[in-house]
């Protein structure tokens, strides 16, 4: 009896000493507040891509995106299993709205990359790359769902705070007193937890992303003898700089599939460490490095090398982070 | 915890949230997560459980673009499915082409569209599942007919785990119904894609589509000096008939090879299309420079 209490106040002390330290930990990790200033930088990268990504439909509007478009309407049925999946080329199929919300689009998407009318501007960004990918859904792949992500994160994280227009008018404006208080950031409202939150969102985005990514590659029989990444090397309708050279190396072709297969597995578990961060990071850089130059996914791999730096932030690397 | 978050005993910091919003935010962030994660969980193969998990953050999921599977190469690299076309004009000329024109980038368009032309033939080849499905459902009828003929061929002799014939005409009638809207799925995905192609000129009178599977090389015929380009990656055998469109809006099925009958009709023979080394379409390829 004396035991079974005992082995029952052990239980109790550990799971009340579980419930209090996870809410400490989830405390920390979300509501901590953060200074926007690597948001900002990443607002204009992600924003300069969903610029681009969309002033790309321009070229054929018509054609992917117009009324008599080639893309059936089959595909939003097939791949979105409710029809919550809304779009406003669903509310007119004039074509004078429909090329006037085009360019309402890559004004808000401009206005957003700039940091111009924030937090409004990227909302209404996110709001275009949703609509547009719902639209167009069977012409996507990697690059939309990132570029949605990241506008959503970064809106939310109020990266308008800092390397923006909004702030440039906002200092100017102010007396010169307050300007030089402004830099040092005090009286103003540098840390932000919205910041955090918004960062640590894009980070387990991209912990979701590798591990699904890495667990689908599992299943394949390439992935695990090594061939893997002659698959994706030799595909002509893939390449653009010719790596089949690598024929003459297959110890460098398994390796190579290997390291893409154990960086995408752990790449959860070890991004958060700070002794396998750089590593990861870096890791994470080469492969989409060379997703963008080998396999022509230029827009792919770099959206990804923005998203990944979103865990760059170690004691030290920004010291006059305050003073922009 | 690091350079740009605030310390909490610095005079920066705000003041921070009270225990309501922040309870507020984490039941938002906790379903936020969810359907970030259960969109891939979700996939099949899938649980019961996250299937019903998924139902509740469905719409969510749908609102905010959420529902993605992030399987990229995965489970293995395969051949690339391209779209091939075939244009009749009324004076009788023909002109053909195909999609996503690899030998376009960076001429007539970023590589961004190109990008866009290719998941465009990559997602019709999926949702209209040229081989596996095909093949599935052909299996499937013919285990069932079997079936049914062995038990009308032993009616007397019956035992408990026995179905009644009713039973497997059922779903007979069920599996050739799911066939059906699978060749409508086919219509009605392909469908704008052939209109496009008839609307571009006023003389066009039909246009036959394929989805055509560009194979992939080995590492030994990289080595033997046949490059990935090599036309003879897309023979004949990794071509699929889709159909032919007329501009007055007619459709002829895909053909159908003859000596076939009854059941087998309906459904086209298949064609395997061979992602792995080994395939017999690359036995046609003659050594480098035969």
């Amino acid at each position: 009896m004396n035991i079974l209490n005992r082995s029952l106040k052990i239980s109790q002390e550990y799971l009340t000493g579980l419930c209090r330290d996870g809410v400490k930990n989830w405390d920390l990790f979300w509501f901590a507040p953060r200074d926007p200033y690597w948001l900002g930088i990443l607002r204009i990268l992600a924003g300069a891509m969903l610029l681009y990504t969309h002033a790309v439909w321009t070229i054929d509007f018509e054609g992917f995106l117009g009324p008599q478009r080639r893309v059936s309407s089959e595909f939003l049925t097939l791949m979105n299993p409710t029809d919550w999946a809304w779009s406003h080329f669903h509310w007119s199929s004039d074509p004078t709205f429909l090329w006037a919300m085009h360019f309402l689009a890559l004004a808000a998407m401009l206005a957003f990359t700039v940091g111009l009318f924030m937090p409004w501007s990227g909302w209404i960004a996110t709001f275009f790359a949703i609509s547009y990918a719902h639209h167009a859904s069977g012409t996507l792949f990697g690059l939309d769902q990132i570029n949605v992500a990241l506008a959503f994160c970064l809106t939310l994280g109020q990266s308008g705070k800092r390397w923006s227009i909004d702030r440039y008018l906002y200092l100017r404006n102010q007396k010169p007193v307050e300007q030089e208080k402004g830099r040092a950031g005090q009286g103003e409202p540098v840390f932000c937890i919205w910041s955090n939150i918004g960062t640590r969102l894009i980070q387990i985005q991209l912990c979701i992303i590798y591990l699904f990514a890495g667990f689908g590659k599992l299943q394949g029989e390439t992935w695990w003898n090594g061939e893997a990444l002659w698959g994706a090397v030799s595909s002509y309708q893939y390449q653009s700089i010719d790596l089949t050279w690598l024929c003459d190396y297959p110890l460098l072709i398994n390796f190579l599939t290997h390291l893409t297969i154990a960086w995408e597995v752990s790449y959860l578990f070890l991004v958060w460490p700070k002794w396998s961060k750089p590593l990861v990071i870096c890791t994470a850089i080469a492969i989409h490095a060379g997703i963008a130059l080998f396999l022509g996914m230029m827009t792919f791999g770099t959206i990804m090398i923005v998203a990944n730096l979103a865990f760059l932030e170690w004691q030290g690397m920004f010291p006059d982070s305050k003073d922009k | 915890m690091n350079s740009q978050t605030a310390p909490k005993n610095e005079s920066l910091t705000p003041i921070g949230w009270n225990r309501s919003t922040k309870t507020v935010i984490s039941l938002f962030l906790i379903y936020h997560l969810a359907a970030m994660v259960l969109s891939p969980l979700s996939l099949p193969p899938s649980s019961g459980l996250v299937r019903w998990l998924q139902q509740g953050v469905a719409h969510y999921q749908s609102l905010l673009y959420l529902n993605h599977g992030y399987r990229f190469f995965a489970p293995n690299p395969g051949p690339s499915r391209l779209v091939r076309y075939e244009i009749t004009f009324k004076d009788g000329k023909k002109e053909s082409g195909i999609f996503p024109d690899r030998d376009a980038i960076n001429k007539k368009f970023p590589r961004l569209l190109y990008h866009r032309w290719f998941m465009l033939s990559e997602s019709i080849a999926n949702l209209t599942t040229i081989d596996a499905r095909k093949s599935e459902i052909k299996d499937h009828l013919n285990r069932l007919q079997s079936e049914l003929k062995q038990i009308e061929s032993n009616s007397n002799f019956q035992d408990q785990n026995t179905r009644p014939s009713e039973q497997i005409l059922q779903e007979i009638q069920d599996v050739q119904n799911a066939w059906e809207v699978e060749q409508k799925r086919r219509q009605d995905l392909l469908r704008p894609v052939a209109e496009s192609f008839l609307s571009a000129t006023k003389e066009s009178l039909s246009v036959r589509l394929w989805i055509q599977v560009r194979d992939l090389p080995n590492i030994d015929q990289v080595r033997r000096g046949i490059q990935p380009s090599d036309p003879r990656f897309m023979s004949s055998r990794g071509r699929f008939d889709m159909g032919t469109w007329f501009a007055d809006g007619t459709f002829k099925p895909a053909e159908i090879p003859a000596g076939q009958g009854g059941l087998e009709e309906e459904l086209p023979v298949r064609l395997k299309p061979s992602v792995r080394q080994g395939d017999p379409n690359l036995e046609e390829l003659p050594p480098a420079g035969g």
